[in-house]
């Protein structure tokens, strides 16, 4: 199941200044992180991104919601990963929470268009993760 | 040396080798999508020690990644 937003977070669709969304297969992270050591992956992910993925049971499963966080927030900032790099875009992922956190001139991007907040949710099946976020 | 090491990068993405020529453009001709494109990226960053962002908002030959890689290269302290 998709989880929604809960009541406190419940999004105003007039606040919304961006749309996210990104699915990426778990098999192809896995055989791209199977392929890397940590000082190179760290082009991709942030060293508290490594360690929460390597303490969980499924790492590729949350290394792959990591992946699909980045690219929705570069879609709901609308330039994609073009002009920020991919470790700016930090996920927080647990089974049941989704957090981004921007650095860099990811965080400047969103500053320029005005989003305050990003509110996110992931959900798994099969060999699939998929993200939603939206910029507020 | 640096068309080399992409086209082995390219390669183990498995990519056909006769698909990798210096006109072949990464997202019309190789139909890269972003996972590919990060691992081409990540693969630079081990082989060559480079860091060459591949995500943009024109699409690229391979000889224009090249002469990207020559030019982070020369700026990389060795």
């Amino acid at each position: 199941m998709f989880p929604l937003p809960t009541q406190s977070t419940q999004p105003s669709l007039t606040r919304i200044k961006g749309i996210g969304i990104d699915i990426a297969p778990i098999s192809r992270i896995a055989a791209m992180l199977s392929r890397y050591n940590q000082e190179t992956l760290s082009l991709l992910f942030t060293s508290n991104e490594m360690d929460r993925c390597q303490s969980t049971s499924h790492p590729n499963r949350y290394y792959a919601a990591c992946f699909s966080t980045k690219e929705a927030v570069g879609k709901a900032l609308g330039i994609g990963m073009v002009d920020i790099n991919w470790n700016e875009v930090e996920a927080q992922v647990t089974d049941t929470r989704l957090t981004v956190n921007l650095f860099g001139e990811a965080r400047l991007q969103a500053s320029k268009r005005g989003i305050e907040e990003w509110l996110a949710t992931w959900c798994h099946w099969d060999d699939y993760v998929l993200v939603y976020v939206l910029a507020q | 040396m640096v068309i080399d090491a992409l086209k082995d990068i390219l390669l183990d993405l498995g990519i056909p080798e006769e698909s990798i020529t210096d006109t072949a453009l990464l997202r019309k001709d190789l139909q890269l999508d972003s996972t590919e494109t990060v691992d081409i990226s990540l693969g630079l960053k081990r082989r060559l020690g480079v860091n060459v962002k591949l995500e943009s908002r024109k699409d690229m030959t391979l000889a224009e990644v090249c002469d990207m890689i020559d030019k982070a290269m020369a700026a990389t302290p060795s």
